[in-house]
């Protein structure tokens, strides 16, 4: 049944229109409600999803799909859906309205939208979830612009600032650039492959005219992209030979979705975009487009391996994929070196971590290794890690006191939801903000990937297969990547750090009252520093939460093929309307 | 004795905490608290040796992370316990010397004992490790604490250069030899140096063959950078004289008698097993002998007192690491000794020099002198201190240096450079020793006492004395009765380290080669002074060219250099900016693809051969063609938006003449419709801008460079473009989609034209949902533009933003300050 595997996108969806229909109301009471219902929403569509994870790990299915085989709930489309909604949640805390009259936080002011603003992000995470279950590379990219397109709005609407605006049509642009190189690609990959399905039954009839005669034949072919690509693995061979065509659409849909993740070549927007959005929505922003990235990117990877048991992608790729994580790591960490704005620095930070999930799937395809392998569970595991130590960070930057006063047009004036953000504005405050101070020094030095923290297991699973040795010869690209990646975290420690320093060593700014009472900025945000603090810490001091957490990780990239097994059921035969139907899987 | 042992190691870092509260309570006077520290250490150690009557070597194991086989392993020998003894009492002999040296005009003392205590806590754990893993944590400790007491002074700059270089280069070698270690972990199966001597090492050798020579090779010399980093051999001999910024019970402590020396202990620690590889011999040999005579001819050329003395170490530690290199692999002899002698005469000079320091007010050998009439016991033991360094009879110094000789002539080795080059060069090495010795005391005692000084001059607490004094008698003692110290050597030896285990050190051997040797030495320095004078050196200096401190900080100042000029190239202000990027990017990896898989595109491509050429070239067309061209080459050129515009709509009506001769009229008519509702639509848009946005943002043209660049790209996409629609058009399909509707048209459908029953028929639900989209978005944007009317001031003002969109018009300074962060 579609309804029933679709139920947590639908349940976020109607969520959103009643949302958006709230913003219509001009009560007072509207702007909380709507961080209610939008909470609602993501713990029902939760409950949903471990509902579904259930069926999974229990029924003797070992995906959920519906009769069109357009949607597959997999394993890993279960732990994606998952780490989503919880993040999910974090994200949706900190948009809570804390003033008055509803109208935003210190560093959020979405005016009298506050439905409309809610409602958008539940569809972004709505998005997610559709690209995570998606079968089809229509709903993938549907999937994938849904997620996307509200973040645009988001960024506008943010705040009132011209830097906002600039910030949002730059990622406008940006985006619809990519969204044009990504489905110059997909019509490349369904050109050279006479289907969207990615993994489909093995063959399928379909109904077709001789073109001769004219007469209605039946033909058949594989039934997705998958198993076309199987046939393209040789005898005696581990890897298919791709068509030039493939590569060629491989290699554009790759580049078109490092826009997702701000990952070179289309990285150059994280810096702006990230700088001039409110800082809520910098970390919906560092979080949701590049899950989406690195989502699409494992399946499109994964159905172009053949999708078979050994993940082995051809030497192409991995090349392309080896080039693209190099060149991301080294440019987000040395534009982060030397900039003044927090906000900014986290922008290429970011940047630097979507190079390490990169090059945890380049290593993952360089190694050929078997599903469920090390490196492709470190780049699961590493993902809610780093949406969670961002968040962290951001939300301490929200919290902290707001800058008395900024220049715009050469003026003096009271900034409209504008807190500290730069290592000016927040110079000193550690000690004044012990608390505050010390959820920030856990969240740099968990992005930093320093021991007792999350971030230190994060990079420890994501680094240690290139040090382990598979075969007898080493391979010295693995090795290298390795390497790189430790170089980079070396360089990353440094300007986390300087975080830290700043708001520890350094004297307080002057403007800052000498004795302050933390505002009071509601139950919301101390949850989630609070929450998101204490998981950090957790998973990197007790084992057990760790390994809990690698092992749904390790499920889930094991589940990634639902090959095994899937239950694809007959679908009806319908009438003999030879019109309608050119192309339908019936088996 | 395991309780013994790890309370000798653990007291000091458990005292930590309570130095940094004695520190705040009794200021200056925390150092006398902080001598029970020390002096507890070496008691418990001296315990340790003298329950050790036949020197047996003992292991004590302690799980620590049992999961990950690492385990606290320490090792009680010879060589542990000499090294325990010289950390532990330099120790109590330097914190009694900082406790008065450390005045009232310093802050902070519980915290620069609590690190001195840290510091020592790291070297005794250290050198009695018996785990290389457990060896390098303590290694890589004694380094961060020396970090913290360089830069103890921290409001000082040369202080945090200082401690910076040090940490960097030490800490950066500490990771070469991180990863020597893991290596030679990894290719034995065992970290344990027990293990590793007692077999494992000759055994994996063994097993493996000759292949595996290189692997161990690698892991040593890896190992080595580490250790020669750490005791400031060439090339890293330049941290060790920035650190003196350090106060000088700091230099006395660790950058003579101690952590410099960790070095010189690693080698002697994997001597048993690593001698034997072919590498060790050259390599030690060659740096440890470059360094000695580079370092004693720097300490020549150097005028700060300190500075001589740090160079004067580097050349000491040089000779030691040299002197592991020659011994045979079978074993050193008397190495302990030379060790020793240095500890005595240099932590005695180091100390020295902080009274001077501290007396004068300068350590600059230039402007120095006649200290002896103010200060006449400090002559003294700094007479004594000197002739050991300059190895004078009655000294240590001349008994190391009589039996390093009496080694050198004994025993030949096979290779003749590894005799003439390593004698020739300990040679010269000494009789600059013996030049900059007597330059030393003479530039700082004796002479006119400058009447600065004498102005400055104030007299050092008589404390301060008591610990120099006691290494100058040590030197003195052992000097003149050498015998005594035999006992301990023996006790000492350790197995496959050491040779003889019957030593008689003795003054006087006769009329000996070395004897001779040393007499010359002592006769040329003396000559080679009195022709050179104090006043010739005092105009030398140290040539630029072999300043590499100065290069290390100029590397270290590139680091963010570097950062922010990339950064200012990378920035990304403008879409325009980042374009070529993201072009270039498709560019090559679709050309790298082109490359490589050229053949396989264009067999699969297939080009169709009914494809005329002959149809381009009809005139009608080309003239089309023509126009077009030079439509868009206006639509490049014009430089207001209108314009170009006008231009871009030329561009498409023009293709509808080109529709009209391939006789589809229809297509023709909706290219026309689309083409004047889009020109409207959008000059409608331009219409509400402000003028500036109309005319375009930036009236500065670009540069020449700039210019090109877009004009390649530009060129190269259409090109792109192009090949990619001309292969596509030209490729064929193996079922056409057309050809069915074609065939169906009629039959399913009925109706003649296949467009229109495709449109309404065949997909006629995707037209109904296209249709409804579309409704919807013109009456979402129906409502956006009714929103908003304009009042009567602002329909006279003339065009403006749009509500919402915040087009403000910010000044340049304004752009940089959001953009440029």
């Amino acid at each position: 049944m579609l309804a029933s595997i679709l139920l947590p996108e639908i349940i976020l969806t109607v969520a959103a229109c009643v949302l958006f229909l709230l913003g219509l109301s001009r009560g007072r009471a509207g702007p909380r409600a709507a961080v209610g219902i939008a909470l609602v929403a993501l713990i029902a569509s939760l409950v949903c999803v471990f509902s579904q994870a259930g069926q999974i790990s229990e029924g003797s299915a070992t995906v959920l799909a519906d009769e069109g085989n357009q949607f597959r709930i997999s394993a890993f489309a279960s732990y994606i859906r998952m780490i989503a909604l919880g993040v999910g949640v974090l994200l949706i805390l900190i948009q809570s309205p804390t003033k008055r009259d509803g109208s935003g936080n210190d560093s959020l002011d979405y005016g009298r939208d506050a439905g409309e603003f809610l409602g958008l992000s539940l569809l972004s995470l709505a998005g997610i979830l559709l690209v995570a279950s998606s079968n089809d590379l229509v709903t993938l990219f549907l999937g994938i612009e849904l997620a996307s397109i509200p973040t645009y709005i988001l960024v506008a609407t943010g705040r009132p600032l011209s830097q906002a605006q600039e910030a949002s049509l730059k990622y406008f642009f940006l985006g619809a650039v990519s969204a044009a190189i990504l489905l110059l690609g997909f019509a490349y990959l369904y050109g050279s492959t006479g289907t969207t399905r990615l993994i489909g039954p093995e063959l399928v009839e379909y109904r077709a005219f001789d073109p001769a005669t004219g007469a209605a034949i039946v033909k058949e072919r594989p039934g997705g992209i998958a198993q076309m690509i199987a046939t393209q693995i040789g005898e005696n061979q581990t890897t298919p030979t791709l068509t030039g065509w493939q590569m060629l659409a491989l290699a554009l849909v790759f580049i078109a979705l490092t826009f997702k993740l701000a990952a070179f070549p289309l990285h150059s927007y994280a810096g702006d975009v990230y700088e001039g959005s409110a800082t809520p929505v910098t970390a919906f922003l560092s979080f949701v487009p590049k899950l989406v990235g690195i989502v699409a990117i494992i399946k499109l990877l994964h159905v172009f391996s053949g999708a078979t048991v050994n993940f082995n992608p051809p030497e192409q790729l991995d090349r392309l994929l080896v080039a693209l994580a190099v060149v991301t790591m080294f440019l987000g960490n040395v534009l982060a070196l030397r900039q003044v704005s927090v906000k900014r620095m986290l922008a290429y930070s970011s940047v630097a971590h979507s190079g390490y999930l990169l090059a945890g799937i380049a290593l993952f395809a360089l190694r050929g290794s078997p599903m469920g392998d090390s490196s492709l569970t470190a780049v699961l595991f590493y993902i809610p890690i780093y949406g969670v130590m961002t968040t962290l960070a951001l939300s301490v930057l929200m919290l902290l006191p707001t800058r008395q006063s900024m220049r715009v047009l050469g003026k003096n004036v009271a900034p409209p939801a504008t807190t500290a953000e730069t290592l000016e504005d927040i110079a000193g405050t550690g000690r004044l903000h012990p608390m505050l101070g010390l959820a920030m020094a856990v969240a740099c030095l968990s992005l930093a990937g320093i021991p007792l923290t999350a971030g230190f297991w994060a990079k420890y699973e994501l680094i240690a297969p290139a040090f382990t040795k598979t075969s007898a010869n080493i391979d010295t690209t693995v090795l290298g990547l390795g390497v790189i990646i430790l170089i980079n975290s070396a360089i990353g420690a440094a300007y986390y750090l300087r975080v830290v320093a700043a708001m520890w060593a350094q004297p307080t700014a002057e403007h800052l009252p000498k004795n302050p009472n933390l505002p009071v900025r509601g139950l919301a945000m101390g949850i989630v520093v609070l929450g998101a603090s204490l998981i950090i810490l957790l998973l990197g001091t007790v084992s057990q939460a760790k390994e809990l957490l690698k092992i749904e990780a390790q499920q889930a990239a094991s589940g990634l093929d639902g090959r095994v097994g899937s239950p694809i059921p007959e679908a009806d035969q319908e009438d003999e309307d030879v019109a309608g139907l050119v192309e339908s899987n019936v088996r | 004795m395991t309780a013994v042992l790890l309370a000798a190691i653990l007291l000091p870092m458990l005292s930590v905490p309570l130095l940094v509260w004695a520190g705040a309570r009794w200021g200056s006077r925390a150092g006398r608290v902080a001598l029970v520290v020390p002096l507890t250490s070496l008691a418990l150690i001296g315990w340790l040796l003298s329950g050790a009557e036949a020197m047996t070597e003992r292991v004590v194991t302690i799980p620590w992370i049992p999961s990950l086989g690492i385990e606290l392993s320490f090792i009680v020998d010879g060589l542990s316990l000499f090294f325990g003894l010289v950390v532990s009492a330099m120790g109590v002999l330097v914190t009694l010397y900082a406790s008065s040296y450390l005045d009232d005009h310093y802050r902070d003392h519980g915290r620069f004992y609590a690190y001195l205590m840290l510091f020592m806590a790291s070297m005794l754990g250290c050198v009695f490790s018996e785990n290389l893993l457990l060896l390098f944590v303590f290694w890589e400790m004694t380094g961060i604490s020396s970090f913290l007491l360089i830069g103890f002074l921290h409001d000082k700059q040369d202080s945090r250069d200082g401690a910076r270089m040090a940490l960097f280069t030490t800490g950066g070698a500490g990771l070469a030899m991180l990863a020597g270690v893991v290596l030679l972990g990894e290719v034995t199966g065992t970290y344990s140096l027990v293990a590793l001597r007692d077999g494992a090492m000759t055994q994996s050798m063994a097993e493996h063959g000759a292949s595996w020579d290189g692997i161990l090779t690698v892991a040593f010399v890896l190992m080595m950078i580490g250790a020669l980093a750490k005791s400031a051999q060439f090339p890293f001999h330049y941290w060790l004289p920035n650190a003196m910024a350090a106060p000088t019970p700091v230099s006395a402590y660790l950058h003579s008698a101690t952590m410099v020396k960790l070095g010189v202990f690693f080698i002697a620690r994997i001597f048993p097993i690593a001698a034997m590889l072919e590498a060790w011999t050259p390599l030690l040999v060659s740096i440890g002998f470059l360094t000695m005579l580079l370092g004693a001819i720097f300490a020549l050329l150097s005028h700060d007192l300190k500075g001589v003395l740090a160079y004067s170490t580097v050349s000491q530690l040089g000779f030691l690491v040299g002197f592991y290199g020659m011994s045979n692999t079978d074993g050193a002899s008397l190495d302990l000794l030379h060790v020793a002698s240095h500890v005595f005469y240099k932590g005695c000079l180091f100390m020295v020099v902080g009274i001077v320091d501290h007396a004068a007010g300068s350590r600059d050998l230039r402007k120095l002198g006649g200290l002896s009439r103010r200060l006449p016991a400090l002559t003294i033991i700094t007479l004594i201190a000197a002739a050991s360094m300059a190895g004078l009879p009655g000294t240590m110094g001349f008994i190391s240096k009589e039996y390093m000789l009496k080694a050198k002539f004994d025993h030949w080795h096979s290779d003749a450079w590894l005799n003439w080059l390593p004698l020739t060069l300990v040679i010269i090495a000494s009789l600059v020793k013996v030049l900059f010795s007597i330059r030393l005391v003479r530039s700082t005692f004796f002479g006119p006492l400058p009447s600065e000084i004498d102005e400055h001059f104030h007299k050092p607490s008589g404390w301060m004395l008591i610990s120099p004094a006691i290494l100058a008698g040590c030197c003195l003692t052992f000097g003149l009765w050498p015998d005594l110290i035999s006992p301990a050597l023996r006790t000492l030896s350790v197995e496959g380290l050491h040779l003889e285990t019957s030593i008689h050190l003795k003054i006087w051997h006769g009329w000996t080669r070395e004897f001779w040797t040393s007499l010359g030495i002592m006769g040329l320095g003396a000559f080679a002074w009195l022709l050179l004078g104090a006043g010739r050196l005092n105009r030398a200096g140290i040539p630029s060219w072999l300043r590499f401190d100065q290069a290390f900080n100029a590397f270290m100042n590139a680091i963010p250099a570097i950062a922010k000029k990339i950064t200012s190239l990378t920035r990304a202000d403008r879409p325009m900016d980042y374009l070529p990027i993201i072009l270039g990017t498709i560019f090559v990896s679709v050309g790298s693809l082109i490359v490589v898989h050229g053949a396989r595109l264009l067999e699969l491509t297939g080009l169709r051969g009914d494809w005329r050429v002959s149809e381009l070239l009809d005139p009608l067309r080309s003239f089309v063609l023509l126009l077009v061209a030079i439509a868009v080459l206006m639509v490049t050129t014009l430089r207001r938006w209108t314009t170009q515009l006008v231009a871009l709509g030329t561009v498409g009506f023009l293709l509808t003449f080109y529709f009209v001769l391939f006789r589809a009229p229809d297509l023709a008519m909706t290219q026309i419709l689309v083409e004047a509702a889009t020109l409207i639509l959008v000059l409608m848009l331009l219409s509400r801008f402000p003028r500036a946005a109309e005319t375009g943002e930036r009236e500065s043209r670009p540069a020449a460079t700039r210019r090109i660049m877009n004009i390649v790209v530009a060129v190269i996409a259409g090109l792109t473009v192009t090949a990619f629609t001309f292969v596509v058009a030209t490729s064929k399909h193996a079922e056409p989609a057309g050809d069915f509707y074609l065939k169906q048209s009629v039959p399913a459908a009925k109706g003649t034209n296949a467009v229109n029953t495709i449109l309404v028929d065949f997909r006629g639900f995707d037209t109904l949902m296209e249709v409804t989209v579309l409704l919807i978005a013109t009456l979402g944007a129906l409502g956006l533009l009714m929103r908003y009317r304009r009042t009567e001031a602002e329909a006279k003002a003339g065009p403006m933003g749009p509500p919402g969109m915040g087009v403000i018009h910010e000044t340049d300074a304004e752009r940089e300050r959001w953009t440029d962060r």
